[in-house]
């Protein structure tokens, strides 16, 4: 056998070895992420109501319901509202996560254990969070409306008035998150070059014209990446308004996710809960692309 | 060796595990129910006094809702999982008797000779002639009060809704700055069966089987701002949201709401609540109106899955037969509050001991035939959404009545028309 052909022969036996180790996390990417996406698709195509025996294939029936039908006002309703919720939490996870990874960019002790107390709501349940902040957040009895009353204001309807409980589920997930945002932060702040940070002293820069002059522009690429992680996850949120607000009141946070598991567990619609998860699916799929796309031309990487 | 001695010591206690768990394996017919934590001690005891007690396994399971999603979901799994006995709320029994997810009773009502003829509430779980579930809880939407307060200062509790006026501006208490400090009457606003009496009594349809509905007619609206102008001076606390349940609760035991609005399988809990506080608890049934004297009543029947092997149903009715007896029922009905199923459970020993010690209960139980049982629609869960939200608007963000009930019967029409 010529040493070209022997060659060839292990060329190709360790790229199949190679192709063999990705085989498990092949099987379970399939298993949990692709497959479920087929089916949720195939499932939009029926007329599956869970309470029933059968169901048979209806094609883009559940499509119009949701485009051209009753769907359409409720979809794009939790939609906006899902919106909104998405840009609050981000943009208070965000700017909050910064201003602490600045304020706690020392190796104190003191601050050592502030790190830790910020950080560890994010790794506490969120169903055992979400019930204390609902007793927290209590019109009559909770623990915010009696510190209101010491300073003579009024009881504010936290989770039960149609302008506050979207803002205070919004505050619930910003104090959750805004740990992991900072320790995110912090540690891309270890990475700025302090050459950058002492030419800027000696040009004679305050604290805060170096926090808004160098460092947020070296931290594009982690604010892009917690940007696109926290929108992500925002977008998908479900246990906090399944605890606090169950989609109430008036449907105000009444988010995408919320809705489609009534569809399915509640209204037993488990074809059209499908149809707009799918939906769902594909609109959150085109904004990871866009944002992607968009930061391969306008964030710089060089730190 | 001595590494093979220690795995086969591992090997043995291992087996010995095995052995033992097999030998505190529960009964394989599994009884699903909703009861809350403070009632199944006694409900375990009740199922013991069973027959085949060493057969049963008896789980809380969530609520009456999340059963449902469970014994659907098994159906889907291929019926593995299904509980033997399982409760259905009276809302659902002719969807899923319709659909097939609850077995026909029927063959096994004849083998077995079970007596329905003074059972409470049989034909709402029955559909197209055939009985789907045997009737095991009954509550109904009752008054709630504080007697002792009541017979301090002479209050009455209305009995009809001409006398609501009065009695209102009685029971309320207020601070010199006029913050009512003790509404008269506390609504649970977060659930039409609280307040669906209200129209009822009227002549107003909330909606019938036909999806039609009165509830933006000039009676419906004469009520609705009648209710909202007491709200708005005071005398009655609306309530809806997150937490809504636990604030009525706790503002009755302190005795911050001198009445409340409450099913009637919540008697005990009150009653022991309030007793811890000093106060005694008065039942009656809410105001009667110019068209009727009525409330909702709602319960669940225990059903068995249409799923569930064929070789298990037997065990299953027979353990579903002795649950809904009338001892049996009337046994739990005096520890948990629920009204007992059989019209004549009152005139068992059990009954008549229940009655002697809670003499209150007779307001219920003398009414029992005239409360009212909700439509059943696919979409009734949806339509109760609507209701619920519409009144919460109106009384807690000052919508327009009128507006607003408007809003309410279309979107109530659509949901209907929506669901054929």
């Amino acid at each position: 056998m010529s040493v070209q052909t022997k060659n060839a022969g292990l060329k190709h036996r360790r790229r199949a070895f190679d192709f063999l180790c990705t085989v498990p996390a092949l099987v379970l990417f399939i298993v949990f992420t692709y497959y479920p996406i087929a089916e949720l698709l195939r499932i939009s195509l029926t007329d599956w109501n869970l309470s029933r025996s059968s169901y048979g294939y209806v094609g883009l029936k559940n499509y119009e319901w949701l485009f051209a039908g009753r769907g359409w006002g409720q979809f794009i309703s939790s939609l906006k509202i899902t919106g909104l919720y998405t840009l609050g939490e981000v943009t208070l996870t965000l700017v909050l996560g910064l201003l602490l990874a600045h304020l706690f960019d020392r190796m104190t002790r003191w601050f050592n254990f502030m790190r830790v107390a910020i950080i560890m709501p994010r790794y506490i349940l969120v169903s055992s969070t979400a019930l204390v902040f609902m007793w927290l957040y209590n019109d009559l009895y909770g623990v915010f409306n009696y510190f209101l009353s010491l300073f003579g204001a009024g009881p504010v309807r936290w989770l039960t008035s149609r302008d506050m409980a979207l803002t205070s589920l919004v505050l619930f997930s910003g104090w959750r998150m805004a740990g992991y945002a900072m320790l995110i932060y912090l540690s891309a702040i270890k990475g700025i070059s302090e050459q950058y940070l002492e030419a800027a002293e000696v040009d004679g820069a305050n604290g805060w014209q170096k926090l808004l002059h160098i460092k947020l522009p070296l931290l594009a690429p982690t604010t892009l990446f917690l940007t696109v992680t926290t929108v992500v996850s925002s977008m998908k949120v479900f246990q906090a308004v399944d605890i606090l607000t169950q989609g109430g009141p008036y449907k105000t946070t009444m988010v995408m996710v919320y809705q489609i598991y009534k569809l399915a567990f509640e209204d037993h619609r488990l074809d059209r809960a499908s149809a707009e998860g799918f939906v769902f699916f594909l609109i959150l799929l085109i904004f990871t692309a866009i944002t992607m796309k968009w930061s391969n031309r306008n964030v710089s990487y060089d730190a | 060796m001595k590494h093979l001695r220690k795995c086969l010591a591992l090997a043995l206690a291992l087996l010995l595990l095995l052995g033992c768990t097999s030998a505190l394996a529960e009964g394989p017919v599994l009884f699903w129910h909703t009861l809350e934590e403070m009632y199944r001690e006694d409900l375990q005891k009740l199922v013991d006094q069973y027959a085949s007690a060493d057969k049963v396994t008896v789980e809380y399971q969530g609520r009456v809702a999340e059963i449902l999603q469970k014994v659907l979901a098994a159906n889907v799994e291929g019926g593995e999982e299904l509980p033997y006995v399982f409760p259905v709320h009276s809302s659902e029994i002719k969807n899923l008797a319709r659909d097939g997810v609850v077995e026909n009773l029927d063959p096994y009502i004849e083998k077995y000779g079970t007596d329905l003829d003074k059972l409470n509430m049989k034909d709402v779980y029955a559909y197209e002639g055939s009985q789907y579930g045997l009737t095991w809880t009954i509550t109904g939407i009752s008054a709630f009060y504080n007697k002792t307060i009541a017979q301090e200062e002479g209050i009455t509790f209305p009995k009809t809704w001409d006398e609501m006026d009065e009695f209102l501006h009685k029971a309320t208490k207020k601070d010199e700055s006029g913050a009512t400090t003790r509404y008269a009457l506390w609504f649970p606003g977060w659930d039409s069966y609280y307040f669906t009496w209200l129209f009822w009594n009227f002549g107003v349809v909330t909606v019938d089987e036909e999806g039609n509905s009165t509830l933006n007619g000039e009676k419906a609206a004469e009520i609705v701002r009648q209710v909202k102008d007491w709200v708005d001076e005071g005398l009655i606390m609306w309530g809806y949201g997150s937490g809504a349940s636990s604030n009525m609760r706790s503002a009755f035991w302190d005795a911050k709401a001198f009445a409340i609005l409450h099913t009637s399988s919540q008697f005990k809990n009150h009653y022991d609540n309030m007793k811890t506080k000093g106060y005694e608890v008065g039942v009656a049934m809410p105001p009667a109106g110019d068209a009727a004297n009525t409330t909702e009543v709602f319960g669940m029947s225990l059903c068995i899955p249409a799923k569930l092997d064929e070789s298990k149903k037997d065990d299953a009715y027979q353990l579903l037969q002795y649950l809904c007896s009338k001892d049996t029922d009337c046994a739990m009905a005096s520890f948990t509050g629920f009204l007992a199923n059989y019209a004549d459970a009152m005139e068992t020993e059990t009954g008549k001991a229940f009655l002697a010690e809670y003499p209150e209960m007779a307001n219920l139980y003398d009414h029992i035939t005239e409360m009212t049982c909700a439509v059943q629609l696919p979409c009734y869960t949806a339509i109760t959404d609507v209701m619920e939200n519409g009144l919460a608007q109106i009384f807690l963000e000052n919508a327009d009545v009128q507006g607003t009930l408007d809003e309410m019967v279309d979107e109530i029409t659509g949901l209907y028309e929506d669901s054929l």
